[in-house]
């Protein structure tokens, strides 16, 4: 693999450790915001 | 408008051309006028990231979304981090490991160079067309509601903009879309305040919550599989995952951002930036339009929010229909804020009913209103809601606030333009004009076809926008657009990096076996169009696959 070939057979490398928890960071995030959207559409939501 | 109103948007205007053309001395070279010597903090390309987005049809439209619809278009955007987690672990490294300019010069390393210049072609047809409906959204509406000429509306977003994306390139970009992104929020926060502050007395924040949420404005959730439905949590998680990998992926109007980012890592974080902001920051901007709702309940606004095609059915042979609607509409007003007072001091169920019927009341005179002037005018795309927001600010706001939210949308508008000229630029030089006609010559031989090719774009986008008056609802006008497009780039993406069996043929007839799986579901069924995106996708790799099998 050179650099004017690049990842030419479409190898995706895996992310370093400290990139792969701020991923799971996103996701929990995302996770809570979604949330707290549920819970504020429901508490004022009749 | 007030004077110092105007004083505010002049000087905003001069703030960011100015602070634009200061870069041009900094930009000597072809990649740093594309790619700022890939040597962009990573918080600047994801606030460039998140500006490019946030168009001023986003501004405009979605606040009048939140008025007639509430929270619901939120859901568009659930599958934004995901996508950007996928965009990370793929395309950021590949896009930047292989020094390429444009997202589409990789295909040519991959396939070959038809399947690269079919995709570029794509982007500048859809994007070059797309930048003059972005141009032309604000125009449109500011020059109706504030009284202005509208070839000067469209001149005084577009020349600008094209002035210091041209001299600057993306240097100038980045650091505009910066300063733009604030303006921008600082008008969405300082505007909410004041919806806030003029709350009626007798009437708690919780109160007007309250009487938004039993109008269920606040559900930010829609669970029903519906095809047909726009927006729902299906649609939003699965076609707005979709739409947002090939955007942020395949859009060379996103990939040349965080392309200027330092390392993959920061390119990376610029991405993943909008992954925590976007959504709380739709919610905001839904939020103004909840708010807004909420002002007209106990403020009377107009029975339709655009004036002139109020004025042209006043002067119509409907004029008496029109007269007589109009008087219904201030009864039904009246009790609609009646209902309004009475939910809000007993808060029980009857009258949150009785409210919710008075505001079907409104809503219903509304449509009928909203008919005549289709009738009379002939415009039957016309959707009333993308007058909500700027009428709002233009009468309802106080001295000052009314000058930064023009700022404001202009500078939702010129980030927008400004990344795109610079991308439109950038595939056109490097992906045609380097590429087929002249290989070889020097750089600033290219720096300079790369300023005229901006130039270019820019009169092709206004000349565009001068003819895109009739758009119906804003925001969709350009998402459909896009995902006629959209899905069917990311389906090629993905046999690039996805799938090593796949051949240069099969891309190439993959990609237009792609478009024309979208065209055939477009014009044959009422699936709402954040499924073509899926279409694209599933379109491309099943002729990609079946090619590069047989061929």
């Amino acid at each position: 693999m050179t650099t004017d070939q690049p990842h030419r057979d479409g190898i995706i490398e895996t992310p370093d450790r400290r990139m792969r928890a701020t991923f799971v960071r996103v996701i929990i995030v995302e996770i809570v915001v979604l949330l707290a959207l549920w819970a504020f559409g429901s508490m004022f939501s009749s | 408008m007030h004077a110092f109103d105007w004083i505010i948007v002049i000087a905003y205007l001069i703030w960011i051309v100015v602070d634009g053309l200061r870069h041009s001395r900094d930009t000597k070279a072809v990649e740093g006028y594309f790619l700022a010597g890939r040597n962009m903090p990573w918080w600047a390309a994801g606030l460039s990231v998140m500006a490019t987005q946030l168009s001023a049809i986003t501004l405009v439209g979605t606040t009048g979304q939140g008025y007639d619809d509430g929270l619901r278009f939120v859901q568009f955007y659930y599958g934004l981090p995901i996508a950007m987690i996928i965009l990370s672990v793929t395309v950021v490294p590949f896009f930047y490991r292989a020094r390429v300019y444009t997202a589409y010069e990789y295909l040519e390393r991959r396939f070959d160079a038809r399947t690269r210049s079919l995709a570029s072609f794509l982007f500048l047809m859809s994007r070059g067309l797309s930048c003059g409906v972005i141009i032309a959204a604000p125009a449109v509406i500011l020059s109706i509601v504030l009284q202005w000429n509208l070839t000067l509306t469209i001149m005084a977003i577009g020349l600008p903009t094209v002035l210091y994306t041209m001299l600057g390139g993306v240097q100038a970009v980045t650091w505009a879309d910066v300063k733009q992104i604030f303006v921008i929020i600082a008008g969405a926060l300082a505007v909410a305040a004041a919806l806030l502050w003029t709350l009626p007395d007798g009437i708690g924040v919780a109160q007007a919550l309250r009487l938004a949420g039993s109008t269920g404005r606040l559900r930010a959730f829609d669970f029903s599989f519906d095809l047909n439905q726009t927006y729902t949590f299906w649609s939003g998680i699965i076609g707005g995952l979709f739409l947002m990998l090939s955007y942020f992926g395949c859009d060379q109007s996103q990939v040349q951002r965080y392309l200027t980012a330092r390392s993959v890592d920061d390119g990376r974080r610029s991405l993943l930036l909008s992954a925590y902001v976007k959504i709380p920051l739709q919610v905001l901007i839904l939020m103004l339009g909840v708010f807004v709702f909420i002002f007209y309940l106990f403020h009377q606004p107009p029975m339709l929010f655009n004036p002139v095609y109020d004025s042209r059915v006043r002067a119509s042979a409907q004029a008496g229909q029109y007269a007589a609607l109009e008087s219904d509409f201030a009864a039904a007003f009246t009790d609609r804020q009646s209902a309004a007072r009475e939910l809000a001091d007993t808060n029980d169920a009857v009258s949150a009913e009785a409210f919710r019927q008075a505001d079907a009341r409104v809503e219903a005179i509304r449509g009928q209103a909203a008919e005549v002037v289709m009738d009379v005018t002939g415009d039957r795309s016309y959707r009333d809601v993308n007058y909500v927001f700027p009428t709002f600010v233009t009468t309802s706001l106080p001295m000052g606030l009314v000058g930064l939210m023009i700022a404001a949308i202009f500078a939702a508008a010129m980030s927008s333009i400004a990344a795109e000229l610079n991308s439109l630029s950038t595939a056109t030089v490097m992906d045609f004009y380097r590429r087929h006609w002249r290989q070889q010559a020097e750089d600033r031989h290219y720096l300079l076809v790369s300023k005229i090719a901006t130039g270019f774009w820019g009169i092709f986008a206004c000349i565009v926008a001068a003819y895109a008056t009739q758009l119906g609802s804003l925001i969709e006008v350009v998402n459909r657009f896009g995902s006629y497009f959209y899905g069917s780039l990311l389906g090629v993406f993905v046999l690039a990096i996805g799938i090593k069996r796949a051949t240069a043929a099969g891309a190439f007839w993959g990609l237009i076996g792609g478009m024309a799986a979208v065209a055939a579901v477009a014009n044959t069924t009422s699936i709402s169009f954040l499924w073509y995106n899926v279409v694209g996708v599933v379109g491309v790799l099943a002729v990609g696959l079946a090619v590069s099998a047989l061929l």
